[in-house]
C-alpha cells in the first residue's frame, strides 16, 4: 500500500511565516491522508455488498451459508458516512468542490480576496459548529447506551468516525482562511487523480 | 396560551395512522378554538427517520411525533415488548397486554420528556409468501424480507432465511427474486401492491408493534390546565376509534390482497404449533434482557391464563 | 409572498453570489432560515440531519456507479466503447455525439439515478468527444439533457419514492416509463441531428468518413462491444436474475468493471490510485451538495413554504391543461433549489389530490413528477446534472446550464405533448397489466 502513495510533493505554504507554516502543512498532509482512508472506506463497502450478494446466492446451494448478513446494508451506510466526510477535506484542497464563481472572477483582486477570506471562514464557522454539535451527539449516544435498531450496534463509533472527518473538514477551512489572509496559492490540483491523456 | 404545532410521521397521507393524526388534530383545532393548532407533516417530510422519533421529541425538535414503539429498542429495550412473538395473538388480548405495559410506556416517555396522548396498534402480522406451504418444514430457507433485528431473529428461529434489506429495494427484489415473501401488515401488503409479486398469505400473527403519538413535556407544559385537560381528554376519547380503525384497515387490507389475487391460506393447528414452540425460547431470552419487562409480562400471562 | 419564502431567497443568492460552496450556501441557508423563524435546538437537529443523510441507505448506489464510472474512464473499456458504436453512430448526422444519448439511455435501464448516469456516461464520453474536436456546447448540453433519463428510464428511484408515498404501483410505473424515455431519447437525438445540420462547424469534418466506413468493419467493430456488453449483463443478470436489489447490482457493475479492466490488462497501480482517488473527490462533492440540499429541504418542511404555493394553485380552481402548464413552472422554480426527494415529499399530499380531482391517471402524474424532478437536475442553481459536470469539466455552473437550456426546452414541450396525449404514459402499464 505504501508504494502506491506518492512522495509528498513540495509544500505550497512555503511563504508562511514559521509557525502557520507548519500548521498548514501539517494540515495538508492530514487531507493526503484522509481522503486515503475515505478510498478505503469506499473499497471496503463495495466489498461489503459484494459479499452480501455473495451470501445470498451461495446459500441456495450451501445451507451452512447465512441467507444474509444482516449488518451488511447497515454497515455498508456507515462506510459510505465515512468515505463522504473522509474525502471532504481532500476535495476542498484539490478544489473539487463546487460554487459559483461567476463574481469571483469579474471582481478587482482586494475584492476577490477578501471573498476568499470570508467564504472560506463562513466554512469554518459553519463546520466547527457542525462538528461540536456532533461531538455532543456522538457523545450522547455513547452516555446513553444507543444501539442500531438493525444489529444493536453501538452508534457512537460510527458517528465518532463521522465527526473525526468533520473535524479534519473544519480545520481544512481554517487553513484556507489562513491561506487567502496569507495570499498563498487556495488549492493543490497535484493532490487530484491525474487526467487521462 | 396558542400553540403551532407540528407533527412528525414516516408515514404517508394514506396510511390509516396518518388518517388518525388528521383526525385528531382537527377534533383538538375544533374543541380549543382553534388555540392548539396541529400541522400533520407525513412522508418523514421533516427529515426524521422512524427509529429516531422518541429523540426528536426528546430534544425538542419537533414538539410532536407518531413515534413506532419497536423501533425505539436502541434507546428503550422495554419498547420492544409486543415484539415477543406470539405474546398476543388477537388484538383483544393486546389490549390486555397494552392494561400492563401501557404504565411502562408512560415511564419511557416521561424519561424521555415526553407523553404519550395516545397509542394504536398496527393490524395484525401476516407472512406474505410467493409459494403455499402445508407446515413449518415448506418455509424453510423462503427468503422472506424483514424490517429489524427482532424479526430477523425470530423467522431464523423459525427457519425461513430473513433479508434485511430498505423498503424501497423489497419491490424490485421481490419482482426479481431476490427475496420470495415480506414478514408485514395486511396495510403494508396493499401500500406495497403485494399481490404483483406474492400468491398466498399466511395468518401467522406473530408480533405486534403500536404507533404512539406523543407531545414533548416542554411543549406540553406551555399548554394552559385546561387546554391540557382538553387535549388529552380527546386523545384519550378517540384512541378506541383509531384502533377500531386499525382493525378496518386489517379487514379492508386483506380484501383488496384479495381482490388483487392472492390467497389467504389458513395455518394449520400442528404448523402453528411448530411455529410457536421453535419461537418461544425468544420470550424468556426478552425478559432476561429486560428485567422491567419481567413482572408486567408476567401479569399479563396470568390474566390470560397461559 | 411570504416573510419566509423573500429571505431564502435573499440568503441564498447572497451566499451563492459571494463564491461559498454550494452545499455549504444550502445548509447555511436552511441553518439561518430556522433560527429566524422557529425555536427549534438547531446544535441537536443539525447533527441528527448531517447523521441520518450521510447515512441514507438509498444513497448506496451512488458511490458504487461512481466508482464504476471511474474504472470505465481510467481503463480501456470506454474507448473500446466508442471503437464499437463510432461507425454506427457515425450514420446519423450529428455523428459519434449521439453516443451521449445512447450511453445514457442503455445506462438508465441499469442504474435508478440521473447523476449516476451522468457521471458514468460522461466519464466515458465527454473526454473523447472533445479529442475528437466535437461542438463542446453539444457535447455538454446532450450529456446533462440525456444524463437525466436515468429517472425515467426504470429502475428508478424518484418512482419508488412517489410509489411509496402516493399509494401507486411502482411496477406499474417502470412499465409507463418506457415508452416515454426511449421517445424523450429520441426526440433529443432529433435535436442533436437538427441543430448539428443547420450548423455544419459543430461536427468536426474529418468524422464524415464514418458514415463512409464498410458495412463489415461495422459489424466487425460490435466486438469492442463485448465488454460494455458483458458490465450490462453483470448488472441487469443480477438485478433481473434474482440475485441482488438494484443498489446492490451496482456493487456488481463495479466487480465486473474491475474485472474487464483486469483483464485488458489496465488495472495499473496508478490507475488504482487514480480511481479511488477520482471516485472519492467525486462523492464527496456530491455528498455535501445532497447534503445542504435535504437539510434545505427539511427547513422548507418546517416552514411550510412548498405547502402554502401548491394551496396556491388549488385555489386558483384551473382547467386541467392549465394546472399542468401551471404545476409545470410551480415545479420548475421549486426544483432551481430543491432536491427531487424534497420537491415530491412536500407537494405531494396537497397536488395529488387536484391533479386527480382534474382527471389525469395517478400513473400518468407519476410520470410527470419524473419529468418535474429530471428538469430540476438541470436548472441552476441547485442541478445535480451540472454538478456532475462541473465535476467532470471544470467548467462554470452557467455556462452549462446556457449549453443544456436547449434540452430544458425539449423536456418542457415533451410535458406538454404528455398532457395531450397522456396514452403515450399510460397505454404499455394498461397493456401489460390491465
Ligand atoms: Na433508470
Ligand atoms: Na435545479
Amino acid at each position: 500500500m505504501v508504494s502506491v502513495l506518492p512522495a509528498p510533493p513540495e509544500s505550497l505554504n512555503a511563504a508562511a511565516p514559521a509557525p502557520l507554516r507548519i500548521l498548514l502543512d501539517a494540515i495538508d498532509r492530514l487531507g493526503r491522508l484522509d481522503g486515503w482512508i475515505g478510498g478505503g472506506c469506499l473499497l471496503a463497502l463495495t466489498l461489503l455488498m459484494l459479499a452480501e450478494v455473495a451470501t445470498r446466492l451461495l446459500s441456495n446451494f450451501l445451507p451452512f451459508f447465512p441467507p444474509s448478513m444482516s449488518i451488511a446494508w447497515e454497515y455498508s451506510s456507515y462506510l459510505m458516512a465515512a468515505s463522504f466526510t473522509f474525502g471532504a477535506a481532500m476535495t476542498l484542497r484539490v478544489g473539487g468542490h463546487i460554487r459559483v464563481v461567476l463574481l469571483l472572477k469579474n471582481v478587482p483582486a482586494p475584492v476577490r480576496r477578501a471573498l476568499e477570506i470570508l467564504s472560506a471562514f463562513a466554512g469554518f464557522v459553519f463546520m466547527a459548529f457542525l462538528t461540536s454539535a456532533m461531538v455532543k451527539f456522538a457523545w450522547g449516544s455513547f452516555t446513553r447506551g444507543q444501539l442500531s435498531t438493525a444489529s444493536d450496534t453501538p452508534l457512537w463509533f460510527p458517528q465518532a468516525v463521522v465527526t473525526f472527518g468533520m473535524l479534519l473538514l473544519t480545520l481544512q477551512f481554517l487553513a484556507r482562511a489562513i491561506q487567502a489572509a496569507l495570499g498563498l496559492p487556495l488549492e493543490d490540483h497535484r493532490m487530484k487523480a491525474s487526467p487521462v491523456e | 396560551a396558542t400553540a403551532s404545532w407540528d407533527l412528525s410521521t414516516v408515514w404517508p397521507d394514506g396510511n390509516f395512522h396518518t388518517h388518525n393524526a388528521k383526525a385528531f388534530a382537527d377534533a383538538v383545532k375544533k374543541q380549543t378554538d382553534g388555540g392548539v393548532n396541529i400541522t400533520v407533516k407525513a412522508g418523514g417530510q421533516l427529515g426524521f427517520k422512524g427509529p429516531e422519533h422518541l429523540r426528536a421529541v426528546r430534544d425538542g425538535l419537533v414538539p410532536l411525533a407518531d413515534v413506532l414503539n419497536i423501533q425505539q429498542v436502541g434507546d428503550e429495550p422495554f419498547m420492544g415488548v409486543e415484539s415477543i412473538p406470539f405474546l398476543a395473538v388477537s388484538m383483544d388480548e393486546l389490549k390486555i397486554l397494552h392494561k400492563y405495559v401501557r404504565p411502562e410506556y408512560d415511564k419511557v416517555a416521561e424519561r424521555n420528556n415526553q407523553k404519550i396522548l395516545y397509542i394504536v396498534p398496527w393490524p395484525t402480522q401476516y407472512l406474505h409468501l410467493k409459494v403455499k406451504v402445508a407446515g413449518v418444514e415448506g418455509l424453510k430457507n423462503i427468503k422472506i424480507r424483514v424490517p429489524d433485528k427482532n424479526a430477523v431473529d425470530m423467522l431464523n428461529a423459525v427457519g425461513m432465511a430473513p433479508v434485511m434489506i430498505p423498503w424501497g429495494e423489497t419491490i424490485p427484489a421481490l419482482a426479481s427474486g431476490a427475496v420470495a415473501g415480506v414478514s408485514t401488515s395486511a396495510v403494508s401488503g396493499v401500500d406495497g401492491k403485494f399481490w404483483e409479486f406474492m400468491k398466498y398469505i399466511y395468518p401467522t400473527n406473530h408480533v405486534w408493534s403500536s404507533q404512539m403519538v406523543t407531545v414533548n413535556l416542554d411543549s406540553w407544559k406551555a399548554l394552559s390546565a385546561d387546554q391540557q385537560k382538553l387535549v388529552a381528554g380527546i386523545a384519550a376519547k378517540m384512541e378506541p376509534d383509531f384502533w377500531a380503525n386499525s382493525l378496518k384497515a386489517d379487514v379492508d387490507s386483506l380484501n383488496r390482497l384479495k381482490e388483487g389475487g392472492m390467497e389467504v391460506v389458513p395455518v394449520t393447528d400442528a404448523m402453528m404449533t411448530d411455529i410457536r414452540a421453535r419461537t418461544a425460547p425468544l420470550l424468556e431470552a426478552f425478559l432476561k434482557r429486560v428485567p422491567a419487562a419481567d413482572k408486567p409480562v408476567r401479569a399479563y400471562l396470568a390474566e390470560i391464563k397461559r | 409572498m411570504s416573510i419566509e419564502v423573500v429571505s431564502l431567497f435573499a440568503i441564498l443568492f447572497a451566499l451563492l453570489a459571494g463564491g461559498l460552496w454550494i452545499g455549504l450556501t444550502l445548509a447555511l441557508t436552511a441553518t439561518l432560515l430556522l433560527a429566524m423563524f422557529r425555536s427549534i435546538p438547531l446544535d441537536k437537529l443539525l447533527p441528527q440531519y448531517a447523521w441520518n443523510i450521510l447515512t441514507t441507505q438509498e444513497l448506496l448506489a451512488l458511490p458504487l456507479f461512481i466508482l464504476m464510472g471511474e474504472l470505465l474512464f481510467r481503463t480501456k473499456l470506454s474507448r473500446s466503447l466508442f471503437q464499437g458504436l463510432a461507425p454506427w453512430a457515425g450514420l446519423l448526422p450529428g455523428r459519434l455525439l449521439h453516443v451521449n444519448v445512447i450511453g445514457c439511455t442503455i445506462f438508465a435501464a441499469i442504474s435508478g439515478s440521473s447523476a449516476a448516469t451522468t457521471q458514468v456516461i460522461g466519464r466515458m464520453s465527454l473526454n473523447e468527444l472533445l479529442r475528437r474536436g466535437y461542438s463542446r456546447d453539444i457535447a455538454i448540453g446532450s450529456l446533462a439533457g440525456a444524463g437525466t433519463l436515468g429517472f425515467l428510464i426504470p429502475p428508478s428511484n424518484i418512482m419508488i419514492i412517489y410509489g411509496v408515498l402516493g399509494d401507486v404501483s411502482i411496477l406499474k410505473l417502470f412499465t409507463a416509463g418506457v415508452l416515454p424515455g426511449l421517445l424523450l431519447a429520441g426526440t433529443f437525438m432529433g435535436w442533436v441531428m437538427l441543430h448539428t445540420t443547420l450548423n455544419r462547424t459543430l461536427v468536426p469534418e474529418a468524422e464524415a468518413k464514418l458514415a463512409l466506413v464498410p458495412w463489415r468493419e461495422r459489424f466487425a467493430a460490435l466486438k469492442d462491444l463485448a465488454p460494455a456488453l458483458f458490465l450490462i449483463a453483470c448488472v441487469l443478470g443480477s438485478m433481473y436474475g434474482g440475485l441482488a436489489t438494484p443498489s446492490e447490482a451496482a456493487a456488481v457493475g463495479v466487480l465486473g468493471a474491475a474485472l474487464v479492466a483486469w483483464g485488458q490488462g489496465s488495472l495499473s497501480q496508478q490507475v488504482m490510485r487514480d480511481v479511488v482517488i477520482g471516485s472519492v473527490v467525486t462523492c464527496s462533492m456530491i455528498a455535501l451538495i445532497v447534503l445542504g440540499a435535504s437539510i434545505l429541504g427539511n427547513a422548507a418542511a418546517f416552514l411550510g413554504i412548498p405547502q402554502s404555493v401548491a394551496a396556491f394553485v388549488k385555489s386558483l380552481g384551473l382547467s386541467p391543461f392549465m394546472l399542468i402548464v401551471v404545476l409545470i413552472g410551480f415545479y420548475l422554480v421549486l426544483g432551481c433549489f430543491l432536491d427531487g426527494f424534497s420537491m415530491i415529499v412536500m407537494t405531494l399530499p396537497i397536488v395529488l389530490p387536484i391533479v386527480k380531482a382534474s382527471g389525469f391517471d395517478e400513473i400518468w402524474f407519476g410520470i410527470f413528477l419524473v419529468l418535474a424532478v429530471e428538469m430540476a437536475q438541470i436548472t441552476p442553481p441547485v442541478g445535480f446534472n451540472l454538478f456532475v459536470i462541473q465535476g467532470l469539466t471544470d467548467d462554470g455552473l452557467g455556462y452549462i446550464a446556457r449549453v443544456t437550456l436547449p434540452y430544458l426546452t425539449i423536456m418542457v414541450g415533451f410535458v406538454l405533448l404528455l398532457t395531450l396525449f397522456p396514452g403515450i404514459v399510460t397505454i404499455l402499464p394498461k397493456l401489460l397489466y390491465g
